[in-house]
């Protein structure tokens, strides 16, 4: 069904990726698909070249992946890793228009209807993930920011190496909502308040309650799989039920309305103004292509940042 | 000079609001509340502005609402044995917080600097500024409970959980930098020949700290964090809180606090001045919990 | 002999769990006893503050597992009520641990040895906690295929440490508990009992009038925070949990507990996780 964005518009309405039967016989081609026993699935996100960045394949995939798992009846706990340097740099910013994942330039003039549907599911299916019925552990080295780290936060337990990465200075993610939501009090000067560069590494992740435990590179795989062994002893049936609670259970304690924060909050992205000082997303994406803007951009984030 | 009791500084990209009543260690009354609102209202409106430094002049960022002054409808519950109608009591009540709301709804980023005393009031404004820097024998502490006041801030489990709000709120203990900084009230405790240099560093942190789409982005962002805490409980909080604080300051001649064995503040500072009725209601106290005190010099 | 001792002395109430052969296990009797014991403590203006503490070598090491006793304090599958009864039960199960939280008097958890369970739940509700550095706090409920039914444990350390402790079953010490926000203060085990004094004597010192309204003011913007939901909540997925099939190959604890005795059937539940809580 065209849109005013001149593609295809998938669906407005987001179908339970892990439920529907779409993704039997999937031919996965930017993640990999492991048992590594009978009761733990392992889904590497393989984009390596391009720090595991999203674009439709690898979200497709990933999708398919998780119903997969879900689909077994043997498979308890599901570990998500990225391949080569990082878990996952959130959006592929350079994939091309047409696509859900780069920031819609504001030349293309949708419509509010279309941009509504548009960004409620780009949005929504990184936060879907907390409600995946069974155990999910996030496996975190080197970068995890933007939609990567939404997915990780959204995930029951984070198994981090002491030096990763979660969000980036200079890109910013000020929302209180999704990315924070773990750390807690969720207003400590601890947090946000002391970190104005939103980013933060696994070791201070783990104290700040946003991961569960930072470890060496060395010994993350095994780690991982340590929670993971112990956790596929829990019967799948009552995690459902425990996990329901728990996340009805953020939704009462005011998750709930921070889905429609965020989407909110992207729509009004399309109508920024930049400040004669800033560096201008769109014009230096044109301009120098992706990686001059990223450049730009760091260099105007302060450079003596602390944490 | 505009302003009675607060100086404003506008300087590019940094406001600057020092409370200036340092004589009386910049306690609040309704004048200083004025007078905040209108600087906060002018910063408001300053395209170039973006971070907004609040500060205390002389030895303390801020002791409190006013307790000694006249002037201070708008800060403290009228004296008990006054036959005040509840709905005066419920019209203070909401006034007096609105000010620390506008503060921690204020689109530009807050930042409070903290020296010496940040009690009470004090406290309730420095807990609304997105960020608070301290040096490591600043004060912090509410000490309502000791006169028998409930609190109307609601921030307080959202800054540091719920069992060290009550820990403070129940006994009215002071902490120092180095607690407040342990329990997240602040978000550093430096020494204090130190306070200046890292307030000029963080302050630039802050001023550079616009993601991708900029300010507008920014200011977009933050305008959903607060819908998102509202939604968590902020606004419902906010009220609940400030209505017990009408129920515990409401007192009827022989149905008051005084008359049930606590402590007469108003008596005692008549009889004996402000100083005075402070100690005695803080003596009896500083064996269970020894307050921490600035250093001097 | 009453599995609840009450004490008053100098302004302060002391209310200690009474059972140290069984580690202060909590059973039907001893909540009957707290029960008739709530209202009391609000009622009493010369107890300014309420100490709950457990004799012997425990606070109190959660429900009591026997099933002698115990139709109040645990749910039992295959137990033939309606939902109308299970409703009601699940009701009374946990507003018991509401009302504590709603004390219109500071109440104060002094905590050594073992907080599990439903003795956890009481520490949580309580105003402050001190422990002893080694004290030992965990929820094992979902060990034994139950919910953890404190709808407090993300208000207090967030959710994903609620999420580890409640998967794993994993008990975590005084120290972790105050790093983590779950309770005040970590002491050694001689300090406590003079710690716990020195905070109660020092809110003892403030009348019942000053200390109601400002517990009230936070309490407030807890319920605001969707607390009171919450309990109502856990209340309803309590029964959804209550309703499942148990699976095949599922460690079935009551089975077990019939077959091969208590001890045993703790020792099996707890075997899968031992190793990796003591690596932890």
């Amino acid at each position: 069904m065209p849109t005013g964005f001149g593609w295809d518009f998938k669906t407005q309405y987001m179908k339970c990726y892990w439920e529907a039967n779409d993704y039997r016989d999937w031919d996965f081609k930017l993640v990999i698909y492991e048992k590594v026993s009978d009761r733990i699935a392992r889904i590497t996100l393989n984009r390596p070249e391009k720090r595991n960045a999203f674009n439709d394949r690898l979200f497709e995939d990933l999708s398919a992946a998780m119903h997969k798992a879900n689909d077994d009846p043997e498979v308890r706990v599901v570990i998500i890793r990225g391949a080569g340097g990082g878990f996952g740099a959130g959006h592929d910013l350079s994939s091309p228009e047409g696509e859900e994942t780069p920031p819609v330039h504001p030349s293309i003039n949708p419509t509010l209807q279309d941009y509504y549907g548009f960004e409620r599911r780009r949005c929504a299916k990184y936060e879907d993930v907390a409600d995946y019925p069974k155990i999910t552990i996030a496996q975190v080295h080197g970068k995890c920011i933007g939609a990567s780290q939404i997915f990780a936060a959204m995930c029951d337990i984070i198994i981090c190496t002491e030096d990763a990465q979660f969000g980036i200075r200079g890109f910013g993610s000020q929302l209180h909502g999704l990315t924070e939501w773990p750390i807690w009090p969720l207003w400590s000067n601890k947090a946000y308040a002391g970190h104005a560069v939103t980013e933060i590494s696994g070791t201070e992740a783990a104290e700040l309650g946003f991961a569960n435990k930072a470890v060496s590179i060395e010994k993350l795989e095994d780690e991982t799989l340590r929670w993971a062994e112990t956790l596929s002893q829990l019967p799948s049936e009552a995690v459902a039920v425990t996990k329901e609670w728990m996340n009805g259970m953020l939704d009462i304690m005011g998750m709930g309305g921070i889905s429609r924060a965020h989407f909110h909050a992207h729509l009004a992205l399309q109508y920024v103004r930049f400040r004669p000082d800033e560096v201008n997303l769109y014009k230096a994406k044109k301009e120098k292509g992706l990686k001059g803007f990223l450049e730009d951009r760091s260099k105007t984030a302060s450079p003596k940042a602390e944490k | 000079m505009k302003y009675k009791h607060v100086i404003l500084k506008l300087d590019g990209k940094v406001a600057t609001i020092t409370l200036n009543r340092p004589d009386k260690l910049n306690a609040i009354n309704d004048e200083v509340l004025r007078d905040l609102r209108k600087a906060l209202d002018k910063i408001k409106r300053d395209f170039e502005s973006k971070v907004v430094v609040i500060k205390g002049a002389g030895k303390s960022f801020c002791a409190g609402q006013d307790l000694g002054g006249e002037g201070t409808d708008q800060v403290m519950p009228p004296d008990p044995r006054e036959k005040a109608y509840l709905y005066d009591m419920f019209a203070m009540s909401l006034q007096n917080q609105s000010v620390w709301q506008y503060i921690f709804e204020f689109p530009k980023i807050t930042v409070a600097q903290v020296h010496g005393y940040c009690l009470g009031m004090g406290l309730d404004l420095a807990m609304a500024c997105r960020a608070a820097i301290c040096t490591e024998d600043a004060v912090f502490g509410d000490p309502s409970v000791r006169m028998g006041i409930a609190s109307p801030n609601p921030l307080w489990t959202f800054r540091i959980g719920l069992k060290k709000t009550k820990e403070l709120l129940l006994t009215g203990k002071y902490i120092d930098g180095r607690e407040a900084e342990r329990i997240g009230l602040v978000m550093k405790a430096v020494p204090a020949d130190q306070l200046e240099e890292t307030m000029a560093t963080e302050v630039e942190v802050f001023a550079q700290s616009a993601g991708i789409g900029g300010w507008d982005q920014m200011t977009d962002f933050w305008c959903y964090s607060m819908a998102v805490l509202d939604l968590a409980g902020l606004a419902a909080g906010r009220r609940l809180a400030s209505n017990a604080h009408v129920l515990s300051a409401i007192q009827r001649p022989g149905r008051h606090l005084t008359d049930r064995g606590g402590f007469d503040f108003y008596g005692i500072k008549k009889e004996k001045g402000l100083k005075a009725a402070l100690e005695e209601r803080d003596a009896p106290f500083e064996k269970y919990f020894p307050q921490p005190r600035p250093k001097k010099g | 002999m009453s599995t609840i001792i009450y004490e008053k002395k100098d302004g302060i109430g002391y209310v200690t769990l009474n059972r140290p052969e069984d580690l202060n296990a909590m059973n039907d009797s001893m909540l009957a006893e707290i029960d008739d014991l709530l209202p009391q403590l609000e009622m009493d203006l010369e107890a300014k503050v309420i100490v709950f503490r457990g004799a012997g070598k425990d606070f109190c090491v959660g429900q009591d597992l026997s099933g002698v006793d115990t139709l109040e304090v645990l749910s039992e599958p295959g137990e033939h009520l309606t939902i109308k009864k299970r409703m009601e039960a699940e009701r009374r199960r946990n507003r018991r641990w509401e009302t504590i939280f709603n004390l219109a008097k500071p109440t104060i958890a002094q905590v050594h040895g073992h907080c599990l369970g439903t003795g956890c739940y009481l520490a949580m509700v309580c105003d402050l906690t001190i422990a002893a550095e080694d004290a030992l706090f965990g929820d094992p409920l979902l060990r034994m295929g139950l919910l953890p039914h404190m709808p407090l444990w993300p208000y207090l350390i967030g959710i994903k440490k609620t999420r580890e402790m409640l998967f794993t079953g994993c008990y975590m010490n005084g120290i972790e508990a105050e790093r983590t926000g779950l309770i005040n203060k970590a002491v050694t085990r001689d300090e406590l009992e003079n710690e716990v004094e020195k905070m109660a004597r020092g809110i003892a010192l403030l009348p019942c009038d000053a200390t109601a309204p400002v517990k009230d003011a936070v309490n407030s913007v807890m319920e605001a925070r969707g607390l009171g939901t919450s309990w109502r909540f856990t209340n309803n997925m309590q029964l959804v949990m209550q309703q499942r099939q148990m699976m095949p190959e599922e460690f079935d604890f009551f089975k077990t507990r019939s077959k091969e005795g208590l001890k045993a059937a703790v020792e099996q539940r707890d075997r899968p996780f031992n190793k990796f809580c003591e690596e932890r």
